[in-house]
Parts: structure tokens; C-alpha cells; sequence
């Protein structure tokens, strides 16, 4: 079974279509649907995040990084991984939702976007969600304030809701640099 | 376009800046009037390769101008228009126009007018040139055989050196066929060197399995017995080729010795050749891009031997090497590890050996990825001589402008950003600078403006200066300018020295006209150059004298990519200074600094240096186990442009080769941090922005100080 489990894995992250259980208990008439969306599940505090899988790049243990001063909070520092520089995020503290752990089950998720790496900390991976199109909700109701900026939408997942991040807006570069700011000509 | 079109663009853009190249030494020679051949071709071959690519990229607006510069240039080398400053202006718009092709600007004019517009130019001028066709001699004394094979431009070139009185000669010779290439280039050499090379006549006579006979018609000045001696050699024999009667003891005209193999048809142009030239323009005002045969299908091999490189590409094998010299760090750790083993001896010396070699090829292999991104400052040269041209017409201001030191070598992104800081300067000297001619007489000086722009290495640098004759800057009126745009206060003009003054000029929104004119004077002006000048690591200074002209100076890195730094601590961190920008790194004793107003500074033979504690400008928090000394402190005195200060940090940790990493969008713009490197086991660290610590240093004393005389006259210096 274990070994099942696996070759499922890996056909879900070869972005392959694959009949889920789902498409099954409907009968073997239903075809396998091609517009599932894949993501990455991962908590963040006690809520179930998801980014799209395209987005990702990898999952790292730690790593060390560099403090840059003049930085918002949320922003841990630099860190390298083999030989490319990018920033690295607590995303905790991105979306306010206190620090992450940064326990046994931390990990590193590397992103991808606008062609540049950034380094997004949780606290836990979870697993490959494919989650429907229809069921998604595009805009958030019961989420307030600054968090629902980050929030591309809703969605379910074994009646678990999982919040899918817009990564344009939990990486906005506009709110990564504070203090310091004379103007951008380098006045005297 | 397509997904090729930066291809495309960059290539046309290549050739572009060939063809104006060989514009400007073309103008260049005509002033003379000792034009070489050579150029116009170079010309013509340049635009019909481009006329090639941009049919092949379905670029029908540049095919279209390619093809009608491409039918005007032939004209210009076939003698049937002369180079004069009205055919060199209308090419020279040529340049301009491909540029607005190759790249239009969103709403900004109509391109397709423009182009209509100078099509009909190009028209006038070729039908001028159709009525001064002129082939009145009689060339039949030369034999069929050889001007049957001429092609019309070579007859042109032939007819030219018999008009200069040259002698003519046919040089026959045989050469090896495995080095042929070798052998004709070297007979091409001594030959040219005393005349010109009209063509090459193929010959079958003689030619054996091994070796290919070839004719060679030259003219030349010199008499028949030395151009034997310059040929001399065992396969070349020499035959001169005179009129009947003109020269009692040249030989008759050898005409049975060359026999023009049949085969070789290809030699013999598509005729009737001119008809390109008359024909299209009457038929349509817009000559159709369609591929014509003329001159030969070979000229859309590219000119040159190069290959084109992402800068990109170059940077990845750049941080490889910086990567690889990470392993060699490590591999010295290893090596000390084994010498505490017993018995390693053997091993540990034959690992060291290897170790030391490695260090030796790396540093080859760095230089020579660094080699590959130099290029000579000569392309940006080129590019303002076209500004100084336009600018200098459009102003009614003759203009001399002297170019040296054009093949000093830079990175090629630093030569990318000193395109517009230069042509900023350039307009201005001769906005400001150059005295209107009529002014210039009556001051006594040359009615032509001169302005200079060299280049020059300068130690691990590289100076690039400007210089014009004209009026020079009056640093009186520069400080009272400044103090009615507010920009400094009537108690700092009181006290300001000649050369804080003349600096004044870098300041934001610092301009001496009262209104914009359409050149320069927008009010962005020497402050942005002093910018982007600083962006890339560099220095400008600035000295004029009244009446005399005005000096700018930029001292440059070589290169961005790999820098040497210096790396200090402060509160526990780490950071590297671009060592470019360190003056020097002193100790200082606590009670040596002294408080102005709040702010500390030290004096440094005998001048006042304000001081920026690193730890508290950053916010740093103490790493743990950070003690400093608390009775000694180190400062880091920087600079970059006019300004000095100290940067006081814990520790000098020593010097070292940095590959620099781009920090990303996100962090960019971090006031103060240009970037990140790698220090050996993976550690990270930052790089400081001098040129923005430097400013804020001075903006922070300025506010708190204005009225110190003290300080004010410390920061500029």
C-alpha cells in the first residue's frame, strides 16, 4: 500500500492527469477531469495554506541566513542555496499570524516568481491537494483585513478549508524595504 | 515581430553601428579628400547584409531603407555621386531612422511617414547621380578578356586609377593549394601597401592539381621595376598594362597571357546591372524589399568573427568560478586536517602542489570570463560623435571633437551605463560650454569649438575625461544660483570654497538657465549623471577655469562583476566595502573623537571627518559574542564623488575578491546595501552602497549643521 501511496505521489508531481479516487467512486464513465488544479498544502499557525505547484520549486530543510538591515519584519534575511541569493520570508509573520516554529517540521519552501527565488518559511508541509476549479471561492468573505489582500482564494480539501496564497501579494517588493528611505535620486 | 526579434534587433543594431562607423571616418576622410574605397564598401556591404536580415526576420520598413541606402551607396562607390556634406547628412538620417524602426516608441511620431519622407531624399539624390554618369574613354587596349570579367564597380575603381595617373599592373601568381588563403592575403598586403587591389582574374593556364594561378590587376604609383621588388617573389611575375603609345617602354598590352576560364561565370555580374539603380525609384516611391541579386549572395555571412553572449550567461560561469573558488577554500581546510594525521606527509605535500595549481588556473579562468565581458569605450565614442553632430547643427555651434584612448577596455555593462551620463555631459559643454562662434572670434579664440573625451587606464581604473575651450564655470554665480533655488542658504554661500561650489552643480534641481531649452537645462541634468556615475562605483570631479573650459573626469572600475572588498564587522555582522570606494582604514582612539553639534567627527590631517557608526545606522543587534573594544574604534574613510566620510565599524577582517549577486526585487532598493557575495562555507554577506552612505552621512549633517562652518567645509572635502 505504502508503495501505492508513492507511485501516486510521484505521478501527481509529474503533472500528469491521474484518475483520483473521486473520479472512481463516480464510475469508470467519468472521465478523468484535465482541469484539476494542483497545490502544495502546508500549515502555517493553526491554518491550512496551499500554493500552486507551478509556483514551487523545491522544499528545503533550513538554511542560514544573512539578517539585511532596513527590512520589514517578516523578512528573515538572505539565505543561499547553491549559489543563488534570495530572500527569505517568515510567513508567519507575513500573514500576522505570530512566528513560525521553525521546529523539526519546518521547512523551506522555494518559489518561484517573476523569475526570481524567494524563500517562504512554514511550519509544516502537508501534502499535494488537487482541488477543482468550481470549488474554489474566488472571493473571500469570512476573512478580514490585511490577510484577505494575500488570499487568492478558497478551497476544500477532505472538508478542510485551505487557503490558496496570491504570491504576487504575500511578495509585493514595496513592502520589504523600510526605513532609511531619503528618496530614491540618492539626494545630498 | 517575433520571438526572434531581439535577436534580430540586436544583430541590426551591430551592423547599424558599423555602417556609422564608417560614416564618420568617411566624413572624416572627405574633409581631407583622400577618400579610401575600402570605406564605402564597408559601408555598402554593411547595409546589404541588414537589407539580408531584415528580410529574413520579415522587417519590411528596414528591408525598404536598407534596400534604397543599399542602391545609394552603390552609387557613392561607383563614382556616380560624390561624398559631399549633403549626402552625408541624409545618411547619417539613415542611422537615426533605423534606430526609430528597429525600436518605435509608443505615440511618439509616425515612423512610416518618416520613412516615406526620407525615401524620397534618398531618390533625389540617386537620380542626381543617374545624370553624372560618365565613362567617355575608350578602356580597349585593356583586352576584352580582362574587362569582359570587370563588374561595374571594379571598371569604376579602374577607370579612378588611371584618371589619378596611376600605372597599372597584372600581377600574375601561383599559389600552394592548401595555402592559398595565407598566400593571397600576403601578396594582398604588399600590395595595397603601394596601391589598390581593382581584382582578382582566376586563371586556368598552368594551374596543376596543387597550386591555382591567379590575376591580379593593381594600380599603383610606383614605376614597373618596383613593383617587381615589392612582389618579389619566385611564383609573381608582373605585367603593366599601358595605353598604346602613352609609354614607349611599357610592353604591349598582354593580353594573350590571360585566358579567363569560362567556367568561372559567376565572376561576371548579372547584367544589365544598373537598371537597380534607375529603374525602381521611377516605378514606386517605396522600392520593394524583394531580394535582387546584386552584388553577390556571400555578404550575409556575418562581418565579423564573434560570437554574441548574454551578459547573463556570463554572470552564471562568473559566480561558477566564485563557487569553485569556495572548494578550493575548502580544500584547504582539508589539507590542514590531513597534516594533523600521522604519516600524511607524502600526501598532504603532493595535495598542497595540486591545491596551489588549482588557485593558479582559477584565477586564469576568472580573468578570462572577465576578459570576455571588456569592450572598448570606442562604441560609446562612436555614439556621441553622433550626438556632438546633431547637437552641434541644431545649436549653430561648430564643434571639433577629438576622440582618444577609444580601444581602453571596460565591462560591457558599465560601458552601458555611461552612455547617457556622457551624452548628458556632451550636450551640455556644448549648450553651456561653446560660446557661440561669433563670441568665440571676438574673444580671440578658434571659431570651432573643441571638446575632448579620452579615455585612459589609470592604475586598476579607468579615467574617462571631458574637456571643451569654452566659457568655463564661474563658481560665483554657480554658489548665488544655487542659494536662489534654495538649494543651499545664504550663511553656507557666505562661507562656501570655489570647489563646494563648482560640486554644486551635482545637486537635484540645480541648473544655471533660467529656462529649459530644448537641449539641456531640464533641471535633471549633472545630478543625474552624478548618479548613475556613482551607480556604477564610479568618481566625478570637476575642475573649470573662467574664459578657458571646463574639465570632467570620471574614474571608473574596470569591472562590477568581481570587485575587491574590504571586510569588517560590526555588532557581530559581517559586511564587505566595495574597496574602490575606501580612501584608507585608520585605528582610532576613543578620546580622538570629538563632538560637533551632536555629531561625531575626528580630524584628519588637519580636516574635518564626520563619522557614521555603522551598528547604530543599521539597527543592528548585537550578535552573541560580540565584545568590542571600547577604547578603540576602526574607521573605514570612504568616498565616492565630492563627499568623505568614516564609517566606524569593530573589526577589519581583510581583504578579498567578491563576485557580486544581485539581492532581487524585493530588496533592491535597500538604502545602503548594493548586493550580496559569499564568503567561503556558504556564509552570505552584504555589500555596502558607499555612494548612498555617503549621502545620507551628508544629508544628516547638513540638516543638523547648517550653519558650521566647520563641516560644511569638511564634506567637500
Amino acid at each position: 500500500m505504502a508503495e501505492q501511496e508513492d507511485l501516486w505521489q510521484a505521478l501527481l508531481r509529474s503533472g500528469e492527469s491521474v484518475a483520483t479516487d473521486e473520479d472512481y467512486e463516480h464510475g469508470y464513465k467519468r472521465e478523468v477531469r484535465q482541469d484539476l488544479r494542483q497545490y502544495v498544502a502546508f500549515r502555517v499557525a493553526n491554518e491550512l495554506y496551499a500554493i500552486s505547484i507551478h509556483e514551487i520549486e523545491e522544499i528545503s530543510k533550513l538554511f542560514d541566513t544573512t539578517h539585511v538591515p532596513r527590512t520589514a519584519d517578516f523578512l528573515i534575511g538572505i539565505g543561499n542555496v547553491r549559489g543563488r541569493v534570495m530572500p527569505v520570508i517568515d510567513l508567519a509573520t507575513r500573514l500576522r499570524l505570530g512566528t513560525c516554529e521553525r521546529g523539526r517540521m519546518a521547512r523551506v519552501l522555494i518559489v518561484q516568481h517573476n523569475d526570481e527565488p524567494y524563500g517562504l518559511v512554514v511550519d509544516e508541509v502537508r501534502d499535494v491537494v488537487r482541488i477543482p476549479p468550481e470549488s474554489m471561492e474566488e472571493r473571500p468573505g469570512g476573512i478580514s483585513g490585511a490577510r484577505a489582500d494575500y488570499i487568492r482564494g478558497l478551497g476544500r480539501h477532505n472538508d478542510q478549508i485551505v487557503i490558496v496564497l496570491d504570491l504576487s501579494e504575500v511578495l509585493d517588493p514595496r513592502d520589504f524595504v523600510v526605513g532609511g528611505r531619503v528618496d530614491e535620486g540618492g539626494a545630498l | 515581430m517575433d520571438s526572434n526579434s531581439t535577436e534580430f534587433i540586436a544583430e541590426a543594431q551591430e551592423v547599424i553601428e558599423t555602417f556609422s562607423r564608417s560614416l564618420l571616418e568617411l566624413e572624416t576622410q572627405s574633409r581631407s579628400g583622400n577618400l579610401d574605397p575600402d570605406l564605402i564598401n564597408g559601408s555598402f556591404r554593411a547595409v546589404h547584409s541588414l537589407k539580408g536580415l531584415a528580410g529574413l526576420f520579415g522587417a519590411t520598413s528596414i528591408g525598404d531603407l536598407s534596400h534604397a541606402l543599399e542602391n545609394t551607396l552603390d552609387s557613392l562607390r561607383l563614382g556616380k555621386l560624390d561624398v559631399t556634406r549633403e549626402v552625408l547628412d541624409v545618411l547619417f538620417e539613415a542611422i537615426e531612422l533605423f534606430g526609430v524602426l528597429l525600436m518605435p516608441k509608443e505615440g511618439v511620431g509616425d515612423p512610416d511617414a518618416d520613412l516615406d519622407r526620407f525615401l524620397g531624399k534618398l531618390q533625389a539624390l540617386t537620380r542626381a547621380a543617374e545624370q553624372k554618369v560618365d565613362n567617355s574613354e575608350s578602356l580597349e587596349w585593356i583586352g576584352e578578356a580582362i574587362l569582359g570579367v570587370l563588374t561595374e564597380y571594379e571598371e569604376h575603381r579602374l577607370r579612378e586609377n588611371l584618371k589619378a595617373g596611376r600605372n597599372l599592373y597584372r600581377v600574375h601568381a601561383a599559389f600552394d593549394i592548401l595555402a592559398i588563403d595565407v598566400g593571397i592575403e600576403t601578396l594582398k598586403e604588399k600590395l595595397k601597401a603601394h596601391g589598390e587591389v581593382i581584382t582578382y582574374l582566376p586563371s586556368v593556364d598552368g594551374s596543376s592539381d596543387d597550386s591555382i594561378e591567379l590575376d591580379i590587376l593593381v594600380g599603383s604609383d610606383i614605376d614597373f621595376q618596383k613593383m617587381t621588388e615589392v612582389v618579389a617573389d619566385q611564383d609573381v611575375t608582373v605585367h603593366r598594362l599601358a595605353p598604346p603609345g602613352k609609354d614607349g617602354k611599357a610592353r604591349p598590352p598582354a593580353v594573350e597571357d590571360v585566358h579567363v576560364p569560362v567556367s568561372s561565370s559567376e565572376q561576371i555580374p548579372d547584367q544589365p546591372e544598373p537598371e537597380v539603380v534607375v529603374e525602381e525609384p521611377k516605378e514606386s516611391p517605396r522600392p520593394s524589399a524583394r531580394e535582387d541579386a546584386q552584388p553577390s549572395e556571400t555578404s550575409l555571412r556575418s562581418l565579423s568573427q564573434t560570437v554574441r553572449v548574454d551578459l547573463r550567461r556570463l554572470d552564471v560561469l562568473m559566480n561558477l568560478v566564485g563557487e569553485l573558488g569556495l572548494v578550493q577554500a575548502n580544500l584547504g581546510g582539508v589539507l590542514d586536517l590531513l597534516r594533523e594525521l600521522e604519516q600524511s606527509g607524502d600526501v598532504s605535500r603532493e595535495l598542497q602542489v595540486q591545491i596551489r595549481d588549482m588557485t593558479r588556473k582559477l584565477a586564469l579562468l576568472q580573468q578570462g570570463i572577465l576578459d570576455v565581458r571588456m569592450v572598448p569605450i570606442g562604441q560609446v565614442f562612436d555614439k556621441l560623435a553622433r550626438v556632438v553632430r546633431k547637437v552641434s547643427r541644431e545649436l549653430d555651434k561648430e564643434i571639433r571633437l577629438m576622440i582618444s584612448g577609444e580601444r581602453t577596455v571596460l565591462d560591457k555593462l558599465i560601458v552601458e551605463e555611461l552612455s547617457d551620463p556622457l551624452m548628458h555631459m556632451i550636450r551640455n559643454c556644448i549648450d553651456h560650454g561653446i560660446e557661440a562662434p561669433a563670441e568665440r572670434v571676438s574673444l580671440g579664440k578658434q571659431q570651432v569649438g573643441r571638446i575632448e573625451l579620452r579615455a585612459f587606464p589609470k592604475g586598476n581604473r579607468v579615467v574617462i575625461e571631458v574637456e571643451d575651450d569654452g566659457r568655463g564655470m564661474n563658481w560665483q554665480k554657480i554658489r548665488d544660483a544655487a542659494v536662489r533655488r534654495g538649494v543651499i542658504t545664504a550663511d553656507d554661500a557666505a562661507s562656501i570654497s570655489p570647489q563646494d561650489a563648482l560640486n554644486l552643480v551635482f545637486t537635484p534641481g540645480f541648473s544655471t538657465r533660467d529656462q529649459a531649452s530644448t537641449v539641456s537645462g531640464r533641471g535633471v541634468g549633472m545630478d543625474v549623471v552624478r548618479h548613475n556615475i556613482a551607480k556604477i562605483s564610479g568618481m566625478i570631479d570637476v575642475s573649470t577655469e573662467v574664459g578657458r573650459g571646463t574639465l570632467f573626469s570620471i574614474t571608473l572600475p574596470v569591472t562590477l562583476a568581481i570587485i575587491q572588498a574590504l571586510v569588517i564587522q560590526s555588532a557581530g555582522h559581517t559586511f564587505c566595502i566595495p574597496l574602490n570606494a575606501v580612501l584608507e582604514s585608520i585605528m582610532v582612539e576613543s578620546r580622538d573623537i570629538g563632538t560637533v553639534e551632536g555629531h561625531e567627527v575626528i580630524t584628519l590631517r588637519g580636516k574635518t571627518l564626520p563619522l557614521l557608526h555603522l551598528s547604530r545606522l543599521f539597527e543592528l543587534q548585537p550578535l552573541s559574542g560580540h565584545r568590542p573594544d571600547p577604547n578603540r574604534v576602526y574607521v573605514v574613510v570612504v568616498g565616492l564623488a565630492q563627499h568623505r566620510v568614516g564609517l566606524v565599524v569593530d573589526e577589519l577582517l581583510g581583504q578579498q575578491d567578491v563576485v557580486i549577486k544581485p539581492l532581487g526585487t524585493a530588496l533592491r532598493n535597500v538604502p545602503g546595501i548594493a548586493g550580496a557575495t559569499e564568503l567561503g562555507a556558504n556564509r552570505t554577506v552584504l555589500l555596502l552602497d558607499v555612494g548612498r552612505l555617503v549621502d545620507e552621512g551628508a544629508h544628516i549633517y547638513q540638516t543638523a549643521e547648517t550653519n558650521s562652518v566647520t563641516i560644511g567645509g569638511a564634506l567637500g572635502g
